[in-house]
């Protein structure tokens, strides 16, 4: 097998188990709606809003930078972009127009206020959290934004349209990653922050710009949500942060086969995966709890493996140094004997 | 020193945020010229003038009131009927911000307590605790029945509500769900599944609603209607916004249901319904409200049960309690020696006439009970007003008799 077959592989290889794993025992226990028709739009859907919102999360978190606005963007972004889209009828298209360049404000806010302060980051995006809350619930008299029934701004939830977002994205995200000046400097600040900035890289540009993509990015996915739900609520108290708990396992699957792909190609297919999951636990009759336990212990196992893959690489290595090292003392012994 | 100028900056800015997020709204229009309906009539005391009692009482009332969600439709709404009266009569609220802890209730009575209160309003609590706190904090507390027998004998705590005549332990929660499952058989539903909110977590009033529920649907086929409900196998856990909630509604949506209860804000199944081509096929009962989130949705017949709770109807009769406490009268609020329970009537709505009616005089600016008759029913502006006939009062509005 060639590397570009074993890539493919080894990126799918994951969702394809765990389809199949529940594909099997669902048909066996009687539940035969999983991962076919109506189902697979509802897995699309959870896995583009999970995987754009775990996409946004990760741009920061790998340089180090915790995001605990995401959640309170995302609702701003789209309670604005919602209202406006509503009141000067402006589309599908001028919806998702207008909540993504609020949520690209939003972002270069948070950007902003990052490197100007200088502050940690944890810091800087729970009060920014705060305030975004406090904006969203003053607007539009803390009724949030209604669209449902407005079948015309609402398609982004919907074949075809849901498919196009995601693969625009997952192009642009691609090429941004892996094939910019941006995308490079970004890596070798994620990787080595001193040597970067010592090389000479503009580490507070790249900050900003990171934050810039993760508006955007929460923009799409709150034009995703609203097309599913009809409706979203301000938050308060910070309890927007429950809109990114379910951002963790695609970004840590993302993590583990990144390698085999690019990363933001390995969190859509951790997005995937947790959508199979979630879908395949709900049809076998799992309680939410349990689904809450199951999805913890699959984040854990995840992190365990990534946090000592290296040992096993090790282990390899040693193994085939010393077998190396045995035949080259056989040989010789066989040769002076 | 630049760094320390903007921090200083981002704290006021967020302080800002803070208190716009949870200071009191001015967004209700007084209409000062509603009338109290038929309902009223019924009670010979109750007035139904539109008197100036905009300096009634005559020294200003400051009452905090408690809120487990500022984002909350209900609350919002009793938040314009609060705002309302506090515009046309002489008092002041202080909300709080969404309560989520025993520790946060703690902290709201404190700071209430600080901030010169009268009294707590509790449209919500968590604790017991935060009833003695008020109390010794010299503040008047009205609001939650499920403690009422242990603090009805001291003159701080000066009542509450109640759906129910007896002792029964069948509160509003139950009585909200059984009127669910009820209405749903009652309707020809043939297969319902719950969403029950925060039940499978803890959260005792989700709980209630499910018992009661599942007692309404019990009760539905002891009458003869052919409703199907599996507590095990027909319920949604949690609320919108998780992945689990969003692959439990799908594969809801694929089976046979033509009927969901919605224990909280039924808005967030429009779509999915909508999306699923089953929004002739599947009636929704829901705890709501009477607004524009449920507008549409009721006048096309999607939502065919709102089980309400009128603000000014159920929970405006704490208002003329702590008026009543607070201005000296406090012999008023109590039934016999015990803080007085108002029985108040909920409203099960499947009529999209009533709701219209509702609707349009709320959307108004209007109120069943105004503000001049919320004085009349206070001691200090009506000098001949008891208890029982507050309590008469209240219970005359009933929705056959209040909304024609």
């Amino acid at each position: 097998m060639n590397k570009i077959g074993k890539n493919i592989v080894m990126s799918l290889v994951i969702p394809v188990v765990v389809y199949l794993f529940f594909f099997i025992l669902c048909n066996a226990t009687g539940n035969a709606g999983f991962g076919v028709g109506s189902d697979l739009q509802t897995i699309l859907y959870t896995s583009v809003y999970s995987g754009l919102i775990a996409m946004a999360m990760a741009i920061n978190l790998s340089s180090g930078r915790f995001d605990f606005s995401i959640g309170a963007t995302m609702v701003l972004a789209i309670i604005i972009g919602g209202n406006v889209a509503k009141d000067y009828n402006l589309g599908a298209v001028g919806l998702l127009i207008v909540t993504v360049l609020i949520g690209l404000a939003l972002g270069a806010v948070s950007g902003l206020v990052y490197t100007v302060l200088g502050l940690p980051p944890m810091v800087v995006s729970l009060g920014l959290a705060m305030i975004y809350e406090a904006i969203g619930f003053i607007f539009n008299k803390s009724k949030g934004v209604k669209l449902m029934g407005k079948n015309d701004l609402l398609i982004f939830a919907k074949m075809p349209w849901i498919v196009i977002v995601i693969a625009v994205v997952l192009v642009v995200m691609v090429l941004l990653w892996d094939f910019t000046k941006f995308g490079y400097e970004r890596k070798a600040l994620a990787t080595g922050q001193k040597i970067a900035t010592d090389q000479g890289i503009n580490e507070k540009k790249n900050a900003i710009i990171c934050y810039i993509i993760s508006g955007v990015l929460l923009g799409i996915a709150g034009c995703v949500y609203i097309s599913k739900y009809g409706t979203v609520s301000p938050e308060t108290g910070l309890s927007s942060s429950s809109y990114f708990m379910t951002a963790f396992l695609p970004m840590f699957i993302g993590g583990a086969i990144a390698k085999y792909s690019s990363q933001p190609i390995g969190i859509y297919i951790g997005a995937i995966t947790q959508a199979f999951i979630t879908s395949g636990l709900s049809w076998l009759g799992f309680s939410s709890s349990a689904m809450t336990v199951m999805n913890g212990v699959i984040v854990m196992a995840f992190l365990v493996y990534t946090s000592n893959s290296h040992i096993l690489v090790e282990q390899k290595m040693f193994k085939e140094k010393l077998e190396k090292a045995r035949a080259t003392r056989e040989a010789k012994e066989a040769k002076e004997g | 020193m630049k760094k320390r100028l903007l921090s200083l900056a981002l704290c006021a800015v967020m302080s800002a945020g803070l208190i716009a997020g949870c200071g009191s709204s001015d967004s209700s229009e007084s209409s000062g010229t509603s009338s109290s309906g038929s309902a009223a009539e019924s009670s010979e005391e109750a007035s139904t003038d539109t008197a100036d009692v905009s300096n009634f009482p005559e020294e200003t009332i400051k009452i905090g009131v408690e809120s487990f969600d500022t984002t909350d439709e209900q609350f919002m709404a009793l938040q314009e009927y609060l705002d309302y009266l506090a515009d046309n009569m002489n008092l002041e609220m202080v909300y709080s911000e969404s309560i989520d802890s025993a520790e946060a209730e703690m902290d709201f009575i404190d700071s209430c307590a600080s901030a010169g209160c009268d009294a707590i309003f509790a449209y919500y609590n968590v604790s017991p605790e935060a009833i003695q706190e008020t109390i010794d904090k010299g503040m008047y507390y009205w609001g939650t029945e499920q403690y009422a027998p242990d603090y009805e004998d001291n003159e701080y705590y000066v009542g509450c509500y109640t759906f129910t005549e007896d002792d029964s332990e069948e509160n509003g929660d139950y009585l909200g769900g059984y009127e669910l499952g009820y209405s749903l058989g009652e309707q020809g539903v043939k297969h319902v599944f719950y969403c029950n909110g925060g039940a499978s977590f803890g959260v005792q009033m989700f709980i209630d609603r499910q018992s009661g529920f599942e007692a309404g649907i019990e009760a539905a086929q002891a009458d003869g209607y052919e409703i199907e409900y599996d507590s095990s196998a027909d319920v949604i856990e949690g609320w919108p916004g998780t992945d689990d909630f969003t692959a439990a509604v799908s594969s809801k949506l694929s089976g046979d249901y033509d009927g969901a209860a919605v224990s909280f804000n039924a808005a967030t199944l429009f779509q999915p319904i909508n999306d699923a081509g089953k929004a002739d096929s599947i009636k929704i009962a829901a705890i709501g409200g009477v607004n524009d989130t449920y507008y549409d949705a009721f006048n096309n017949g999607l939502v065919s049960t709102i089980v309400y709770d009128c603000e000014e109807v159920v929970f405006g009769n704490g208002i003329v309690a702590i008026i009543n406490a607070v201005t000296g009268h406090g012999d008023v609020t109590r039934d016999g020696d015990a803080a007085g329970r108002v029985l108040t009537y909920r409203w099960t709505l499947t009529d999209p006439d009533q709701f219209n009616a509702i609707y349009d005089m709320h959307d108004a600016g209007e109120y069943y009970i105004t503000a001049s008759d919320v004085a009349n029913l206070c001691a200090e502006y009506n000098s001949s007003i008891t208890f029982d006939e507050i309590n008469e009062y209240y219970q005359s509005f009933t929705l056959e008799n209040t909304v024609k």
